[in-house]
């Protein structure tokens, strides 16, 4: 891997621009994707940017089970990403259906139509789940691109009864 | 399902409580009697609610006489049922200075699936008569705008989803129960 | 220079569709906009891009799962669908629920009021792009969905009510808590009050625009705020009032809001009071919560029956009707949402206004918060094509604006 390529990659974990989609959702997810954005949560911290493009965006973030008159214009969109992109399914709907398996109308998943990378699972998933989740895909991305920062020491895994134990977390 | 299964759905109320709605009931029976049909016309037990049946072919001069007499200009929605041998649009009006709810419904024949529009004296009808003509196959003739407006492009004419006797012919509602992502090219 | 050879050059025709890429309701909508030069003269909107078959797929399902998949029609007015669903299967088995339950059932819808509101008016905020405020309201409105959660246990489809009352109490200490966070979040909605009606860049942009005249509104249907913010006096709560709407109607310290303005300015301030309305509302009936039970039984099967439930959304009236037939099953139910009756006035608030107002008069029926809309411009003579998000049409709107409106 090339020097200049590397630094993009590395600038592409740093900022990744997400799109937002609807495939038939409820607006339940959607206003919970644009709460995480607000001040309380604020994904930006992490460079994310919303955007209005499909062609500006690395990564598309999917709500709803993908109705049938939308899903010619989710793989157009779909299409029109620049690669490399990645599909985040956001809620239960878009994950597998959800409520709304079995509708005549419906695919049932984002993955029916196009390839997805992440799920986020939820009905809606709460703004901290959706912030989590953008954060894990951040961290298989720069894994996979090879620009992880090295660990300076070992991760050790959140003890929840310890921390109870000495009053750090709440019971 | 016959028709002897929908005469028991109508629970009409006692008259005590229900003055008003009896009041306006028995008005419209007075003037409009000859195109009531006395089945589906009765008081509701709910507070508020009156339901009308009248001649499918009369329609709009039912609705022209409520909006000249009672001030009927709240339309609120237009349901559709399937009765078996009929099919059954129900025209949902509010009467703001009464505040009774009244609603008007037709019966109109599955073999010949026909009726007046009223869009045209009721504006606000425009959308849910071209939804009932897709969902249910209900046919309000002289609508200025009909036009798919719920289903998909590619949904075939002849088939109304709301009706009871549509049974899936393509295996949609099986497509959408699948697990695990689908191989996509 | 003489002026007798000059002509009138009338601007082409020009037919702008937006959408149908549109995060909504239950009716997503395309518009298709005609404009000559910058005045739109025609508009047209297509809906049904989000139909899921809700409707067909109820007729296979018991009235508590309907209950859950009613609540997902919309998730910004969850509670209403949840709530009126519930309330119709109660009429229809004729049972009476606890006195309780009422008040936490409309206490939950009035929250959901509460934070519909706020959100409708960030969302106008950031449509003129005075995108401060935006962030400020939704901070703010971070406190109402707290108190939601904590009353119901989720942020969004709170799932509150079941088939005979509600599933959570309210303890005492949540009632206090709910009490104080009430009064904070009063006192930041007159802050925005004062700032909607003060703030230039907010009110320049809203005044005279979008204009529904009474008439059209009776005529088109129009419900909500868009109706009542042109002096319809439509408004179930008042009207034809259900559970505890009946004791706060008889408390006579509520009325309706109405505002005679009949342009979007109107529509703000309709839906900036009421949120402080409601706020009282809410006040007035956690002081007022009967002790009791907080739920009945209502057996699975319910009577043959047809019932028609109203209730007033944050957005307008929802009509329910919900014909049973003596199974556990509902025969037949058919859904309004409030943004469905609001279509057809819409072509007339767009007719005659610029181009660069269209954002902010689409949202002011609140069809849903459109963040990512797309927008292709279609030039008819040169068949130019041209795409261009929704965003960046505000963007341009902002610019025109600074050049050419000359009120700043
Ligand atoms: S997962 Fe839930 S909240 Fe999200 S779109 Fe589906 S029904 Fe709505």
């Amino acid at each position: 891997m090339g020097f200049l390529q590397k630094l993009i990659n590395k600038a592409r974990v740093k900022s990744p621009y997400v799109f937002h989609f609807n495939s038939g959702s409820c607006n339940g997810c959607d206003i919970e994707i644009l709460a995480a954005l607000m001040p309380r949560l604020d994904l930006e911290r992490f460079g994310v940017k919303l955007v209005g493009s499909p062609r500006h965006a690395d990564i598309m973030l999917i709500t709803g089970p993908v109705t049938e008159q939308i899903r010619p214009r989710l793989q157009r969109i779909y299409e029109q990403m620049a690669e490399p992109k990645f599909v985040v399914a956001v809620g239960s709907c878009a994950c597998s259906g959800g409520v709304f398996r079995g509708g005549y109308n419906v695919l049932g998943g984002v993955d029916q139509a196009i390839p997805v990378t992440a799920y986020i699972p939820g009905c809606p998933p709460k703004p901290t789940a959706i912030t989590f989740g953008a954060y894990k895909l951040l961290e298989v991305l720069s894994k996979a691109f090879g620009v992880a920062e090295k660990k300076e020491k070992e991760e050790v895994p959140f003890d929840i009864t310890a921390a109870q134990s000495e009053g750090v977390a709440e019971t | 399902m016959s028709n002897q299964d929908n005469v028991s759905i109508f629970r009409p109320a006692l008259e005590e409580g229900h003055e008003d709605e009896y009041a306006l009931l028995n008005q419209i029976k007075s003037e409009m009697g000859d195109i009531i049909i006395e089945e589906g016309t009765y008081v509701h037990i709910q507070p508020r609610r009156v339901f009308i049946q009248i001649r499918p072919d009369k329609l709009r001069d039912f609705v022209k006489y409520m909006q000249e007499k009672h001030g009927m200009w709240q339309f609120s929605t237009l349901s559709g049922r399937d009765l078996g041998n009929d099919l059954q649009a129900n025209y949902h009006f509010f009467i703001n200075d009464k505040k009774i709810a009244v609603t008007i419904r037709i019966n109109v024949p599955r073999t010949m699936p026909e009726y007046q529009s009223i869009t045209d004296i009721v504006p606000a009808a425009e959308f849910v008569e071209n939804e009932l003509r897709e969902m249910f196959g209900l046919v309000p003739v002289g609508h200025p705008n009909p036009r798919r407006c719920e289903l998909p492009e590619n949904w075939p004419a002849d088939e109304f989803p709301l009706r009871k006797d549509w049974q899936d012919p393509r295996g949609l509602m099986k497509r959408s129960q699948t697990t695990g992502p689908k191989e996509v090219k | 220079m003489s002026t007798g050879n000059r002509k009138t050059v009338t601007p082409p025709r020009v037919t702008i569709p937006i959408g149908p890429q549109h995060p909504a309701l239950k009716e997503p909508g395309m518009f298709k906009l005609t404009i000559e030069g910058e005045r739109i003269v025609d508009a047209e909107v297509n809906i049904g891009y989000n139909h899921r078959g809700i409707e067909k797929l109820a007729e296979s399902k018991t009235h508590l799962q309907v209950l859950y998949l009613a609540e997902r029609i919309c998730g910004i007015c969850s509670a209403t669908h949840n709530g009126n669903y519930a309330q119709a299967v109660e009429m229809a088995a004729e049972v009476e629920i606890p006195e309780r339950a009422k008040f936490i059932r409309t206490l939950t819808w009035e929250l959901e009021r509460i934070h519909s509101h706020i959100l409708w008016l960030g969302v106008a905020f950031h449509e003129v792009g005075f995108d401060t405020a935006f962030m400020y309201s939704w901070r703010d409105r971070e406190i109402v969905m707290d108190m939601l959660e904590d009353l119901s246990g989720n942020r969004v489809n709170y799932s509150m009510n079941t088939i005979g009352g509600v599933r959570r109490n309210v303890s005492e200490e949540l009632r206090s808590s709910l009490l104080t966070r009430l009064d904070k979040l009063e006192e930041r909605m007159i802050y925005y009050r004062d700032v909607a009606i003060q703030e230039k860049t907010f009110w320049n942009r809203v005044d005279g625009v979008g204009v529904l005249e009474t008439s059209v509104a009776r005529a088109t249907g129009a419900v909500g705020p868009t109706a009542r913010g042109s002096n319809v006096p439509v408004d179930v709560r008042f009207n034809d009032p259900t559970q505890a709407y009946v004791h706060l109607r008889d408390s006579g310290e509520f009325e309706m809001i109405l505002s005679e303005r009949c342009d979007v300015a109107g529509r703000a301030i309709v839906r900036v009071v009421e949120t402080i309305e409601s706020i009282k509302m809410c006040r007035w009936l956690l002081q007022n919560l009967p002790d009791g039970p907080i739920r009945e039984r209502v057996r699975p099967r319910v009577q043959p029956n047809e019932v028609l439930a109203r209730y007033e959304a944050p957005r307008g009236e929802v009509v329910h009707y919900l014909v049973t037939n003596g199974t556990d099953k509902p025969e037949r139910w058919k859904v309004r949402a409030p943004t469905h009756a609001n279509w057809v006035s819409m072509r007339h608030t767009l007719i005659g206004n610029y181009l660069a107002d269209a954002p902010i008069i689409l949202a002011a029926i609140d069809p849903c918060f459109s963040c990512t809309d797309r927008v292709t411009i279609v030039d008819t003579d040169d068949n130019l094509i041209e795409s261009v998000p929704l965003d960046i049409m505000r963007v341009r709107a902002n610019k025109w604006y600074r050049q050419n409106g000359g009120k700043f």
